[in-house]
């Protein structure tokens, strides 16, 4: 069981960031998305 | 190997967390949402999804699409003033403003899909649609909505040939917008076997693209509902008690006030806004202009097809311009009447319902300045919204 502790919090950690990603495109209203991607 | 577990395990974790999000936001909007809400003219409204599909599925409100003779719903024969109440089982939904024309609505209505198979809704056409160049790209791009497009593309009811003549038509107006939007458009129209291989490839990403607006469009709409506090009221309209001739006299009475500084049948307000300085530059301006040759017929025809192709009952509404206006202004009435009858045509071929009001460019009051519906013209537009639906 132990052996399967950093596999799950590397996967927990990963869920993370891809939500956490997903979470700011989905708040963010649509001129500030214009706004960042005309940026680069 | 192992390495990829963790990464694996994050995209189901995500799965279910987004599954979850969805639901729970779908469920509020559908809550939250309140037949009255069909009054407002709201962007997020026009270019999502979910404010119309939660109105659809409640089934308790009339759709009207059309352009900027939506806007002056204080008007007293507006539709959403005049059949303002919850007790006589009529509630309009407006979608549209400025500029949303053929294609805008068509894309929506693909985007749709199966909300709107069967349907009954109001279409408002207007002859400015069809001036020679039709939708230019600045004004398809202010009401264009990438979240309807994909929804558009997605749609699996749709035609591949419907999808690649709408794909070459946002192509063109889309120049120098979203490059996705632009490059999902050219594997459509193009239609040739490395396109088509292209797209099957780089369908999940759209797919997941759609999925995503349509998500944040869910977030938005429920964040709207709840920041309004509906509160009933009281429209003139009666099932039992409203004589529409009645209604016309009055009408006139109101437009007869309220235009007494001009010889068109112009509205005081806008008369002196728009036109009293520049009346003498107005002569003859518009004596090369045609509504005959226009890409906006291709629009229409492809609405059209498409609303045949989704199952829909459209009742399509023909409205006339200020004839004495644009008798001043040199636009020559033949061309008028030669568009009025294409569109009759047009809409007759696919056996849609029109109500059909070319007839009125003389009628005074009818338009409340040189383009838009006024007091007695809504007068005549709720009656037959009325007969329609009833």
């Amino acid at each position: 069981m132990k052996r399967l502790y950093p596999i799950l919090i590397d996967g927990l950690l990963y869920s993370l960031v891809i939500l956490g990603i997903m979470l700011i495109y989905v708040l963010a209203e649509t001129n500030e998305v214009t706004f960042i991607y005309n940026q680069f | 190997m192992k390495r990829f577990i963790p990464l694996l395990l994050s995209l189901v974790v995500v799965y279910f967390v987004l599954s979850g999000v969805d639901k729970a936001f779908t469920s509020k909007v559908e809550s939250r949402y309140y037949p009255a809400f069909g009054d407002e003219l709201n962007d997020r409204k026009n270019q999502g999804m979910a404010l119309q599909e939660a109105a659809l599925k409640r089934g308790d409100s009339i759709p009207i699409y059309g352009s900027s003779e939506l806007s002056g719903t204080q008007k007293p024969y507006h539709p959403v003033t005049f059949f303002a109440s919850w007790d006589d089982g009529i509630q309009v939904n407006l979608v549209g403003r400025g500029y949303c024309q053929s294609l805008i609505h068509l894309i929506n209505f693909g985007a749709l899909g199966d909300s709107l198979q069967g349907k009954k809704i109001v279409v408002i056409i207007s002859p400015q649609w069809f001036s020679k160049y039709g939708l230019t790209a600045d004004n398809f791009k202010m009401n264009f909505s990438e979240q309807q497009y994909l929804a558009f593309m997605n749609n699996t009811q749709i035609s591949p040939e419907m999808k690649a003549a709408v794909a070459k038509r946002v192509q063109l107006l889309n120049q120098g917008g979203s490059p996705e939007v632009n490059y999902l458009s050219a594997l459509y129209s193009r239609g040739t076997g490395p396109a088509k291989g292209l797209r099957l490839l780089l369908n999940p990403y759209f797919q997941f693209e759609e999925y995503l607006l349509s998500l944040k469009d869910k977030v938005k709409s429920s964040e709207i509902l709840s920041a309004r506090n509906p509160s009933p009221r009281q429209g003139k309209y009666s099932k039992e008690k409203t004589n529409w001739d009645q209604e016309r006299k009055i009408a006139q009475s109101l437009g007869q006030a309220a235009t007494t500084n001009n010889s068109f049948s112009i509205e005081n307000g806008y008369y002196d806004k728009y036109i009293k300085d520049n009346l003498a530059a107005y002569k003859g301006k518009m004596k090369n202009d045609s509504y005959l040759e226009s890409p906006e017929y291709g629009d229409l025809e492809l609405l059209l097809k498409l609303c045949k192709e989704l199952e829909m009952k459209p009742l399509f509404v023909s409205v006339p311009v200020n004839g004495w206006w644009y008798d001043y202004c040199g636009f020559p009435r033949n061309d008028r009447e030669q568009y009025y009858a294409k569109i009759r045509q047009m809409i007759s071929s696919y056996g849609f319902e029109l109500a059909d009001f070319s007839g009125h460019e003389y009628d005074q009051y009818f338009l409340q300045d040189v383009m838009h519906l006024g007091w007695k013209g809504w007068v005549d537009i709720d009656e037959a919204i009325v007969s329609y639906f009833n």
